[in-house]
């Protein structure tokens, strides 16, 4: 894959990631007004004492509601040159990332409280890819893309070994309780792990040793990666489907062409090294 | 040396990012300067699992009367197009993160000065902003939480707001 595909396929799910996420925003606009639990007024007060007055009046001016909800349009028209362009990162790729990559940090600054990991793996992505692109090196770029690839790897790797350190999740009973929440659970799951009873710690080892062993897919490469990213789609469409996670589909899928990227160029490396 | 001062900014964050997944106090000083959340933390839902839900609930009260306890927030149902898109789901967090976060800081932080944090003042205006009964003159909330096959009890309550 080369390094401009492999650029537009990250900005490409990026792209989409940030309609879904910005739209979202948008049709519950009001949990960003005065009378939302995302209030500007309120959450501005934490700011006071760290920022310069002067500082504030200006934030106030982009994070106050309704002008917030600019941002947040800016932003989704930003993300349609994202998910149209492939193969070609140019001028316009660059401008439309920066744009999203700016609104995405500021939004993140403005709501402390709401985002999830994809959120904020949809942040480093962007933040990083648009730094890579503005540089207008293609070295820079390329380091872009091992970054991306670093979170993705660690992310998985992270919550693979947090899992595997806990009692609860290697006894089944931390995915019980979890799939017997509201918040994060789906009864016809939890129905079939009341009626098969070693199902909840068949699906935690199966999470388990799959993000455990993320790592190793990467070092391995191959096919052998193909398999692991594959299982780490499905894996994101589980939680989709049973724990309504659905915006990590597309902020974890932004990462697998970088992955698949950087494999190949250690790869290369190796063999002109040899 | 611009392709080097990148290089060094993508080390510098890598590095950071691996030490935060292990020190979690380094992690918690960073956060306070870190206004974007550019310094992840990996370790979703472990090693401690989600094992709970929290209930956001309110009561009126008014000349001569106190309302039942009313839940704030709607309870969100599963649906084909939740897979793609879920509007609902953001206003959820929000309310359940300043949760976490005002029930993080009862335990260690000056109860007089509870309501003046900053997650206690965004679900006090989320509160007052829902729909009340007539005459309403004060209102007030209440954080219950249900473990796996355990009742919904009580683990907060606020003090009593008036309205105006």
């Amino acid at each position: 894959m080369s390094l401009s595909l492999t650029t537009s396929l990250v900005a490409f799910f990026v792209g989409i990631y940030g309609v879904i996420s910005t739209t979202e925003l948008l049709s519950r606009k009001k949990i960003l007004s005065n009378a939302g639990v995302l209030c500007w007024d309120i959450f501005s007060l934490q700011f006071n004492q760290l920022l310069n007055k002067r500082v504030l009046k200006i934030i106030d001016k982009v994070c106050e509601y309704p002008q917030i909800l600019f941002l947040l349009y800016i932003r989704l028209i930003s993300c349609i040159p994202l998910i149209l362009i492939i193969e070609l990162p140019g001028r316009l790729l660059t401008f439309s990332m920066s744009i999203f990559s700016v609104t995405n940090l500021i939004i993140s600054f403005r709501n402390r409280y709401g985002n999830d990991g994809s959120d904020q793996m949809a942040l480093i992505v962007s933040t990083a890819l648009a730094l890579g692109l503005i540089s207008h090196n293609p070295d820079c770029l390329k380091y872009s893309l091992y970054f991306i690839a670093f979170q993705g790897i660690l992310a998985y790797s992270t919550a693979g070994l947090a899992k595997l350190s806990s009692k609860q999740w290697r006894t089944g009973l931390a995915l019980k309780y979890l799939i017997g929440t509201q918040t994060y659970g789906h009864r016809w799951l939890e129905q079939k792990t009341n009626t098969f009873k070693h199902l909840p710690i068949i699906l935690s080892w199966g999470v388990i040793l799959f993000l455990s062993c993320f790592l190793i897919f990467f070092v391995i490469g191959g096919q052998t990666l193909l398999v692991g990213l594959l299982f780490g789609m499905l894996f994101h469409f589980g939680n989709a489907i049973f724990m309504r996670l659905h915006t990590f589909i597309w902020s974890f899928l932004a990462t697998y062409p970088a992955i698949i990227f950087i494999r190949s160029d250690i790869h290369n490396i190796l063999l002109i090294n040899h | 040396m611009l392709s080097k001062i990148v290089l060094i900014i993508f080390i510098v964050w890598a590095a950071i990012s691996i030490i935060c997944q292990f020190k979690k106090n380094f992690l918690r000083i960073l956060r306070t300067y870190d206004f974007w959340g550019l310094i992840p933390s990996w370790t979703f839902f472990a090693p401690n699992p989600v094992n709970s839900d929290n209930f956001l609930y309110y009561r009126d009260f008014t000349l001569n009367k106190t309302t039942e306890w009313k839940k704030a927030n709607k309870e969100i149902k599963a649906s084909f197009i939740s897979l793609l898109w879920n509007p609902n789901r953001r206003e959820e967090k929000a309310i359940s993160d300043s949760m976490f976060q005002l029930l993080r800081l009862s335990d260690n932080f000056d109860k007089d000065r509870l309501h003046l944090t900053i997650s206690y003042l965004a679900i006090l205006n989320f509160i007052t902003a829902l729909k009340h009964e007539e005459n309403t003159i004060a209102t007030q909330f209440l954080f219950a939480t249900r473990k796996f096959d355990e009742f919904t009890k009580p683990i907060f309550v606020s003090n009593i707001h008036r309205l105006t």
